[in-house]
């Protein structure tokens, strides 16, 4: 590689970089906000987020897209798999104090209870409808959510309804018909 | 699939419980700390890798596990006693000239009674010149043409006396012979130099006055050492065994292991 063309790898590489902090600061404080919807502790949600722009970062397919909607379907995936890994964590909570194991940032960080149902009902769900009423409550736009999902625009109506109903029904039937 | 019309209602109410989840007002997440740390973040070992090490250092190791152990031993329940010969001959190499291993299998000439199995009446004598391990009894019924060839020495002995081998005959009426004195074979040169090694068993009939009388071989080496094998059981002493308390020639089988280490 001669000195001409080692410049030009250089300038690629500065290129690629800020690019890459243009894309972070853009898209980083709503990216953790969406993922802290979904788990419980601001500080993991923040950790989480880092994850998902490492993992664009290093990602090969994830620049085959606009960075938007790859980072936040990886997002949401990404909190619904730690929201998913620590109820699993809570079902063996009593045995973990029993043994005398410290409990983890997130169960020392206390949530409501309409939250904790919330969250439970969303673990239950399919992916795609806990997904849909994330970003939803995030105010993204129909197209926006589209495009993030992969989802036909005129569809994601139809869609969101029955995730909607899709949420009440679990709710209510695991806490009472008197929540509705 | 009915597609039931939107419900207000539940529209808001899932809102209502969804915006439970907005985060705190005065939580801003802090994008250029985040980045910094990012920045500085050292890539990791990519995890299908560790995982792939993983599985191939646990194949390995299963692999190597799997080479190691003893098949042999486990496949072939005579070589269980090998080793023990083996080691009893190589103590014998430093003091001796070379003499293999001596392992006897010493079986009285029973009954053939179909109902009871012939193994209780054989008697496994262990060696006194080398205290070797006794080797499982062979069931002499499975040589019909042995044992009609003890009765008939039996027969032409001088004191007429012959081990019963009649169905009506109880196993435990004729006493296995006991080996008072035995002489180990010497190694042939010509086996030795061959590395020669294996187990030659040797029919022989326990006269009444406790010699031996070579019948045949069942099982030879050749090299020389069959030659040897017999020269030495040849010499053994025996007391005989005994049918209701008087001596009866029987007919028994001799094993020699030849091993050179």
């Amino acid at each position: 590689m001669d000195a001409g063309s080692e410049s030009l790898a250089n300038i690629s590489v500065e290129t690629a970089h800020r690019d890459f902090e243009e894309v972070f600061r853009a898209h980083y404080p709503r990216i953790a906000r969406v993922i802290a919807r979904i788990v419980q502790d601001p500080s993991r949600a923040e950790e989480l987020a880092a994850d998902v722009f490492w993992k664009y970062l290093h990602g090969r397919r994830a620049h085959d897209e606009s960075p938007g909607g790859w980072l936040y379907r990886a997002a949401v995936r990404i909190g619904l798999d730690e929201l998913r890994r620590v109820r699993r964590r809570e079902k063996y909570e009593p045995l973990l104090s029993w043994l005398g194991i410290a409990p983890s940032p997130e169960q020392l960080h206390a949530a409501t209870q309409d939250q904790k149902h919330v969250r439970a009902v969303l673990d239950v769900l399919k992916r795609r409808d806990s997904a849909l009423l994330v970003l939803r409550s995030e105010g993204l736009a129909y197209q926006e959510i589209a495009g993030i999902l992969r989802l036909n625009e005129t569809s994601l109506g139809t869609l969101l309804r029955r995730a909607q109903e899709a949420f009440r029904k679990e709710y209510v039937n695991r806490y009472g018909p008197q929540t509705f | 699939m009915d597609h039931k019309p939107s419900n207000p209602d539940t529209n808001s109410w899932v809102d209502d419980r969804m915006a439970n989840l907005d985060p705190a007002p005065d939580w801003n997440p802090d994008a250029a700390r985040a980045l910094e740390r990012l920045t500085q973040r050292q890539p990791s070992v990519n995890a299908q890798w560790m995982r792939l090490g993983m599985t191939t250092t646990i194949l390995a190791a299963t692999v190597l596990v799997l080479v190691m152990l003893p098949w042999r031993r486990l496949w072939t329940p005579q070589a269980s006693a090998t080793p023990k010969v083996v080691t009893t001959f190589a103590a014998q190499m430093g003091t001796a000239p070379q003499r293999p291993s001596l392992k006897q299998l010493v079986e009285t000439a029973p009954p053939q009674a179909p109902a009871a199995p012939t193994r209780s009446s054989g008697k496994v004598l262990q060696d006194s010149a080398n205290g070797d391990a006794p080797d499982n009894g062979k069931e002499i019924s499975q040589y019909p043409e042995e044992i009609a060839k003890a009765r008939e020495i039996a027969e032409s002995s001088p004191s007429g006396l012959v081990a019963p081998v009649t169905a009506q005959a109880a196993p435990a009426d004729v006493t296995a012979p006991l080996l008072i004195h035995s002489v180990l074979p010497e190694y042939s040169p010509e086996a030795k130099q061959a590395k020669i090694q294996g187990t030659i068993e040797l029919m022989i009939t326990v006269k009444v006055d406790g010699t031996v009388q070579f019948e045949n071989f069942r099982k030879t080496l050749g090299y020389g050492l069959d030659e040897k094998a017999r020269e030495a059981v040849e010499q053994w002493l025996f007391t005989p065994g005994k049918k209701n308390g008087v001596p009866v020639a029987t007919m028994t089988t001799v094993s020699m292991n030849f091993s050179l280490k």
